[in-house]
């Protein structure tokens, strides 16, 4: 499996400034980026992290102000990965927007929305054309190969 | 779009650019944005979310430096008959910047005092974007094209709007969301303008929520293509309006 | 017929653990003209040098081949060798076959073994042309150039004038002094900076040795080390230096304000200013691009008012010419500002460390006093930043060395100024190498400073433009969010202004971070590549005082006992020779020449050029420039270059 993220835990040299500007950590003080690159450096088994890396907000900050360019936004979604290669629980949502994508070829269903004036809306009674996107043939072949993991 | 002569059309046969997987499947991320990015050709491709602009500019980032994904990938599309390629991403802020640019509106929002709220991903991650992450000030100046009085800076103005957490912890994500309004609210803006249809979710459809949950007081929100087009006169209805839930008949009320 | 000898050096390990030396020397055995080939352990020592020794002054050896490590570690060591043995140093060809073979290629022995037999062949194929050469000497004029006049130019110049030897001092600005007369104190000894500088910019005035020229920049130097003929622009003062007598009525009456650059531009000044009040040259100067008598002559209030008549708005700038036998850089740093995730730019109370000492001395904008500049009022909480756009792929890679020491120094003022202020230094590592360093940090925890160890997000400038600082702590595990009346920023180091002007006069290298680059990092850190040109103070990267005062000791030493000491200076002789019957006159080497070391003569009616042997650097433009092939580099020959080549595919 190839690298799909640009993160450097090597480089990092806990100055902490990720912590510092995380999303999270200020709501949540047990989570620290800073730790999680140290942790992984160090070496400890994944299997510990596989709660708390859900809670990233992916707001890439970190990524931005590191000063040696670690990305531990990346770092965490390749934790994710692995944590699910595992069999590792992960949040009930993404499961099911897969399982959308594979029927729509789309992360969200089209669904009537009530608006302001409490009139109910699509795109048909808005005269819109329908979407073009979709997932047939050897597009959703291909997609339920990668997801099953034959690819 | 018709009002400023672009010609736009929809990307046939798109899908999901993969943005909410990375974490969970990678190589399903990688294969949605490149499967958009071959089916959008060698053109300019407009994405009109943060999260597909991050998604298909980190894709086509790592199949320019990593040769083992650019395999991956050829091999991925050929199956479909199709071929890898190239198109210049583009984020709506920096297109209908230069849309703008140098050209008078037709009804200028006059008198409102409004801030941008950039979204993470149209400034941040691992690539090359359209505007300086820690002092981005393109929205600001598309704002003042159309006439607004701008704030320029504000405290929070680049955070986050918690809209990923949805899938996580709600209540965290609506905490985020409710910060990002009271700190418009503290900074005195009449509108919030933000380019992102996530984040206008988070900050917009869920106003009545965070009033409720949070106590946030109502700030009206509006989505980039909304100020623009009320800027250039076009009917509220014709822009959306009537889907909004903050407050933006207050933005309307002066204009009248 | 030449007799070549080769040696292969096993180089210990380095080389004998990858190729197979023996067979290296059986090899070259068998080439034609090759007398003797043997293999030592190491062929620097006195063992190895002996061998080679022996078979100049017994065996007829008279040309040799050294196949060992680069020719910069021991060219010049054989070189010596073969003189001593009586056979001229120019006889020698050193082949690579470690950093160029063995090093490179360990992971395939038999491979390498063969690369470096093919390498061995080139080396004998030069060999077998190499011609004697003569070393060119050229007369060492006892005088100096120094660029830069800071601490370093200045301890330089009168180093060098106490040694007997005259000294060109030039500076940009129109003081002497540097960046140490923007300081109000120096660490760890909280001396007063201009108290322990002025004695130093008076005796550099005074001293008969040095020539003093402010307001001068270099604009061309030729030549080699022992004789550069140097152009130095000065530019006008339009004050008599001579009549002025530093009453400053000129200054009080002038009606034009201008950003004061000396303050960092906290403060204003008049058109006609001195920097500062113990500026030497004591006199003002006149900036004319503001000055209203260079713009439309509408006023000379300074004139009129000057009591000595010593204002002369038609001086003009003057060109002097020196010949010099060295050239000391010394040209200081600048300092990074694009910080604009720290607020600098956004609230008028975040500061730069440079500010805030303009703040803290009493001939600052505010008389000492450390206030807000918002409004004036003065700070409860401060926070100092420390690398802030060091050490950080986003800004400036490199440490700046001195950032931790000045945010102690910068905490000490803040705290002893007002002892019940709230003082945080956010550090990334605290580096206090010095000697009285460590002992300076203890007094600051005594003094109640409190350290958090943690890189601050993005900072948000509240509304009364007070500072939200969101930081991590490692030491407590907890997010802190200070809010600061004041944040004062330790801002990375960069070259100077003027010093990538001066660097490409000189035609000297930099290194990766834009510093001047020295010889040798470890042996060589006050030499450049060019003889005689050597570097000191923070052009050379950033430093403290005592390290840059150092290196300009040394740079003066060296400077002495290479060039300003001796008689003559030997010059390598590879430079470039021109066959009169063949040159056409036809220019185009001339207008390439980066040295200006090639002339246009007329002889016999013809125009043809020819080399000023004392500018020659030996770089070869000329000679692959010809279309003639009138010009050849000496030790160098395309001749020789083609049979090496030759010697290669055999």
């Amino acid at each position: 499996m190839f690298k799909t993220g640009f993160e450097r835990p090597e480089k990092c040299f806990q100055c902490g400034r990720c912590t510092s500007s995380c999303t999270i950590s200020k709501l949540m003080g047990d989570y620290r980026p800073n730790r999680i690159v140290g942790l992984v450096r160090h070496g400890v088994p994944e299997g510990m992290l596989d709660k708390i890396i859900w809670n990233c907000a992916r707001c890439m900050k970190c990524v931005e102000y590191c000063p040696q360019k670690v990305a531990p936004a990346d770092l965490i979604s390749s934790l994710q990965h692995r944590a699910v290669s595992r069999g590792s629980k992960f949040p009930e949502a993404y499961g099911e927007m897969m399982k959308i994508l594979s029927e729509t070829g789309m992360a969200f269903r089209q669904v009537d929305v009530t608006d302001r004036d409490f009139e109910v809306c699509n795109r048909t009674s808005m005269g819109l054309p329908p979407l073009t996107a979709g997932a047939k043939g050897k597009f959703r072949e291909i997609m339920s190969k990668i997801t099953a993991g034959e690819m | 779009m018709k009002s400023l002569g672009t010609n736009v059309r929809e990307l046939e046969g798109w899908s999901c650019c993969g943005h909410p997987l990375k974490g969970v499947n990678p190589k399903l991320w990688l294969y949605l944005a490149s499967r958009n990015l071959s089916l959008a050709g060698e053109g300019r491709l407009l994405t009109v979310c943060n999260g597909c602009y991050l998604s298909l500019k980190e894709a086509q980032h790592l199949t320019r430096s990593s040769g083992e994904a650019a395999e991956w990938v050829r091999r991925a599309l050929s199956i479909e008959g199709l071929e890898y390629r190239e198109p210049e991403i583009l984020h709506a802020v920096e297109f209908f910047y230069d849309e703008l640019k140098g050209r008078e509106v037709a009804r200028p929002l006059k008198g409102l005092r409004l801030g941008a709220h950039y979204g993470c991903h149209s400034i941040r991650g691992s690539f090359e974007g359209f505007d300086k992450a820690t002092n981005p000030g393109m929205l600001e100046d598309i704002l003042a094209m159309l006439g607004a009085e701008v704030v320029r800076d504000y405290p929070g103005r680049l955070d986050c709007c918690g809209a990923t957490l949805m899938a996580v912890d709600p209540d965290m994500g609506f905490t985020l969301a409710s910060s990002k309004i009271a700190q418009s609210n503290e900074a005195g803006l009449d509108g919030l303008v933000t380019p992102c249809p996530y984040c206008y979710e988070m900050l917009d459809s869920r106003q009545e929520t965070l009033a409720e949950l949070k106590g946030t007081r109502p700030m009206p929100v509006l989505l980039l293509q909304q100020a623009i087009g009320l800027a250039q006169g076009i009917d509220g209805r014709g822009l959306g309006l009537n889907f909004n839930m903050s407050p933006v008949d207050r933005i309307l009320k002066g204009r009248e | 017929m030449v007799s070549i000898g080769v040696y292969v050096c096993d180089c210990g390990t380095n080389i004998a653990g990858v190729l197979d030396c023996k067979s290296l020397a059986t090899y070259a055995s068998g080439l034609k003209d090759v007398r003797v080939a043997r293999n030592h352990k190491y062929m620097c020592s006195e063992a190895g040098q002996e061998l080679i020794r022996g078979d100049i002054q017994r065996n007829g050896i008279d040309r040799v081949v050294v196949a060992a490590c680069s020719p910069s570690m021991h060219e010049h060591t054989f070189r010596v060798l073969l003189e001593r043995a009586g056979l001229n140093p120019y006889l020698l060809e050193v082949v690579n076959i470690r950093e160029q073979c063995s090093w490179v290629h360990g992971s395939r022995p038999a491979d390498a073994t063969e690369k470096a037999k093919g390498l061995i062949a080139m080396g004998i194929a030069r060999a077998r042309l190499l011609e004697p050469l003569r070393p060119l000497e050229t007369p060492v004029v006892k005088s100096a150039l120094i660029i830069g006049a800071g601490i370093a130019g200045i301890t330089a110049a009168l180093n060098l004038a106490n040694t007997g030897y005259d000294v060109y001092l030039v500076d940009k600005e129109s003081s002497v002094g540097g960046r140490m007369t923007q300081l109000d104190k120096t660490f760890p000894t909280l001396d007063c900076s201009l108290c322990i500088l002025t004695p130093l910019m008076a005796e550099v005035a005074a001293n008969e040795r040095v020539r003093l020229l402010t307001l001068s920049e270099v604009r061309r130097v030729e030549g080699v080390a022992g004789s550069f003929d140097v152009t130095i622009g000065v530019r006008p003062r339009y004050v008599d230096l001579r009549k002025c007598i530093g009453c400053g009525a000129c200054s009080r009456i002038c009606p034009v304000e201008a950003p004061n650059d000396f303050d960092e531009g906290l403060s204003t000044r008049k058109a006609i200013y001195q920097s500062f009040p113990q500026a030497v040259p004591r006199a003002p100067v006149i900036d004319p691009t503001v000055c209203l008598h260079f713009k439309d002559r509408s006023c000379d209030l300074c004139s009129g008012k000057c009591p000595t008549k010593a204002i002369d708005f038609d001086q003009k700038e003057a060109e002097v010419k020196a010949e010099v036998g060295v050239v000391i850089v010394a040209t200081g740093f600048g300092l990074y500002r694009d910080l604009y995730e720290y607020g600098l730019t956004r609230s008028r109370n975040v500061i730069t460390g440079m500010q805030l000492e303009r703040l803290v001395s009493p001939s600052g904008p505010t008389v000492g006093r450390v206030v807000r500049l918002s409004d004036g009022s003065e700070p409860k909480t401060i926070a100092i930043a420390l690398c802030a756009g060091s050490r950080d792929e986003n800004h400036l890679k490199y440490c700046c060395v001195v950032g931790c020491m000045a945010g102690l120094k910068h905490a000490w003022y803040v705290k002893s100024h007002n002892p019940e202020a709230r003082v945080y230094v956010l550090y990334n590592d605290l580096r206090a190498t010095g000697k009285g360093y460590e002992e300076f940090y203890a007094r600051l925890r005594e003094m109640g400073v409190i350290f958090v160890r943690g890189k601050p997000d993005h900072v948000d400038v509240l509304k009364d433009e007070s500072l939200g600082i969101r930081v991590f702590d490692q030491t407590l595990n907890e997010n802190l969010e200070i809010r600061a009346d004041l944040l004062v920023l330790e801002t990375a180091l960069t070259p100077s202004d003027g010093s990538e002007k001066v660097r490409e006069t000189l035609k000297i290298s930099k290194g990766g971070d834009g510093f001047l680059l020295e010889l040798h990092p470890k042996l060589h850190p006050v030499e450049t590549y060019s003889e005689g040109i050597y570097l000191a103070g923070a052009a050379h990267g950033p430093k403290d005082i005592p390290s840059a005062v150092a290196q300009a000791l040394a740079a003066s030493g060296r400077a002495v006992e290479r060039v300003l000491s001796r008689e003559s200076v030997s010059t390598e002789p590879i430079i470039a020779e021109v066959d009169g019957g063949r040159c056409s006159g036809c220019m185009i080497c001339l207008s390439l020449c980066p040295f200006n070391a090639l002339k246009a003569i007329e002889e016999a009616g013809s125009r043809r050029v020819t080399v000023e042997e004392a500018k020659c650097r030996g770089c070869g433009t000329c000679v692959a420039s010809c279309p003639s092939s009138a010009i050849d580099l000496r030790h160098y020959r395309e001749r020789q270059i083609a049979e090496t080549i030759m010697g290669a595919m055999a």
